[in-house]
């Protein structure tokens, strides 16, 4: 691992998100309160729920899938994107995934920061949020994203329109986790399939962080940490494998 | 004496993906199959040994696989059979595409090189504002995307960059076609260094299809022939036999 290149690296990354366009500043810091409000004040109507809590509930399953949707396109696409570096030195792979990962943990950071400041300045929940739940979830969670966005960006780099599958498959997953509903409220047949999401686990996770979820157990944290690290294990597996022959497809 | 390079039995084939088995149609319809690839020899048993205090140069064709053995040399592509031993450092400058980013400005490019070579980040601030100095750049030129600069440019860049960096010795030095998009003043004002450089090197090999150049800075050459096989010899000599 390389500190200086990963930090000028993704120092580059955020420059260009915030400095030279305003309309990337309000995309990474308000979009997702924003959609969360809007979301809200349609959904809380049809479920007949509180305004403020509902707006909280939402916008801890908006914010993960968020960053779970940007960063695994960007680390998707990094070994596409870099050329330069990869082809230079393969190793390089990492130090440029884990810089499109620590870009998008800022931004997750930023938007958990605003959702706090909206809370306790516009509205009226009581809520305390258990930061040692709350680190270990991000910790598991920023794994889980790096480890999936590494074998994909393996598969991006073999098959040029694979990045087109993992975007209509991350559309597709908005609604396959308990975003804007809760799994109790489904039917019962389709909770297995929304349990079998990995995203719904850390959605749970998050609200249980700050003490708003039903369905969140010690054996579904336990089960997640056990997927994280087969994941983990099979991308670092698979890069050894396949790095010395991947330059030919880039 | 023991080579700074030494080929023994070299092979090396470049593998080119079947264009057709690289969409997501394959993949789909293919689940299980492995990507046929197509395998082009560049090399094929080929044995050379460059030593101690030797400056060379690779001449041949365009094609004949010059500048390949140089990135293979660098450490770029690692899938070969037979043997290749290196003793030392290697500091290579070649294909400005592989070691600029077209979309960085030139301080984030001369950050991302510094990094590559080991420098912390405080050395890196220090080191940079040099560098974009000995460039000789305007301040607008200086925060556009490297993309927007000629051939001359970048490759002021990249030779400034390898001015600046200190190289860890014992170190072979590697330059495909490095000098001949910089202008007549920014060449005298390197050659001081570059110079400094080479006689500080271990090994000095050269790609370039400017004689003048080869002369200045070579004594032995090696020739890349049509048929995979290379001949080493004294310069003048294989400039006789190159011309023939």
């Amino acid at each position: 691992m390389n500190i200086a290149f990963i930090f000028f690296f993704s120092s580059r990354l955020l420059k260009s998100k915030y400095r030279n366009s305003f309309f990337g500043i309000f995309l990474t810091i308000l979009f997702p309160i924003l959609a969360s409000i809007f979301l809200s004040y349609i959904f809380s109507g049809i479920y007949k729920q509180d305004f403020d809590t509902f707006f909280l509930k939402i916008s801890l399953g908006f914010i993960p899938w968020y960053f779970f949707t940007r960063t695994l396109i960007d680390i998707s696409n990094s070994l596409n994107n870099n050329i330069y570096f990869i082809k230079k030195k393969i190793n390089n792979v990492y130090n440029i995934s884990l810089s499109y990962l620590l870009s998008g943990i800022f931004d997750f950071l930023l938007n958990f920061s605003v959702l706090i400041m909206i809370n306790i300045f516009f509205l009226d929940n009581v809520f305390y949020i258990n930061f040692f739940l709350f680190i270990f979830t991000s910790l598991l969670f920023f794994v889980f994203t790096y480890s999936l966005g590494l074998v994909f960006s393996f598969f991006c780099a073999m098959y040029k329109d694979f990045i087109n599958l993992v975007v209509f498959f991350m559309q597709i997953l908005f609604f396959l986790s308990p975003i804007i509903y809760e799994i109790k409220n489904i039917f019962l047949n389709l909770q297995i399939f929304i349990k079998l999401n990995p995203l719904t686990t850390y959605i749970e996770m998050y609200r249980a962080c700050f003490n708003l979820s039903e369905n969140f157990y010690f054996s579904d944290y336990l089960l997640i940490a056990i997927i994280t690290l087969i994941i983990m294990s099979i991308s670092l597996s698979l890069f050894k494998v396949i790095k010395k022959r991947i330059i030919f497809y880039l | 004496m023991k080579p700074v390079i030494h080929f023994q039995d070299f092979s090396f084939n470049y593998y080119l993906p079947d264009q057709n088995n690289t969409s997501l149609k394959f993949l789909l319809s293919n689940p299980f199959k492995i990507h046929k690839i197509n395998k082009l020899n560049v090399f094929k048993k080929i044995n050379l040994k460059l030593f101690k205090n030797e400056k060379v140069a690779f001449i041949g064709k365009n094609g004949s696989g010059k500048s390949t053995l140089i990135k293979i040399i660098d450490g770029v592509y690692k899938i070969y059979n037979g043997s290749l031993k290196l003793n030392g450092n290697i500091y290579a400058i070649y294909d400005l595409g592989l070691i600029l980013n077209d979309n960085f400005d030139a301080k984030d490019n001369i950050r991302i090189f510094l990094s590559s070579h080991g420098y912390r980040i405080s050395q890196i601030k220090d080191l940079e504002k040099k560098i974009i100095n000995y460039c000789e750049f305007d301040e607008n030129i200086k925060k556009l995307p490297i993309s927007k600069y000629s051939s001359g440019m970048k490759n002021r860049l990249i030779l400034s960059c390898f001015i600046f960096l200190k190289m860890k010795k014992p170190y072979s030095l590697l330059f495909d076609e490095a000098l001949v998009y910089s202008d007549q003043h920014f060449q005298k004002k390197i050659s001081k260094e570059i110079d400094k450089k080479i006689k500080d090197s271990k090994l000095f090999v050269m790609v370039s299809h400017n004689r003048d150049l080869l002369k200045k800075y070579c004594s032995s050459a090696v020739l890349f022939k049509s048929n995979n096989q290379l001949v080493k010899d004294k310069l003048q000599k294989i400039l006789k036999i190159y011309d023939q």
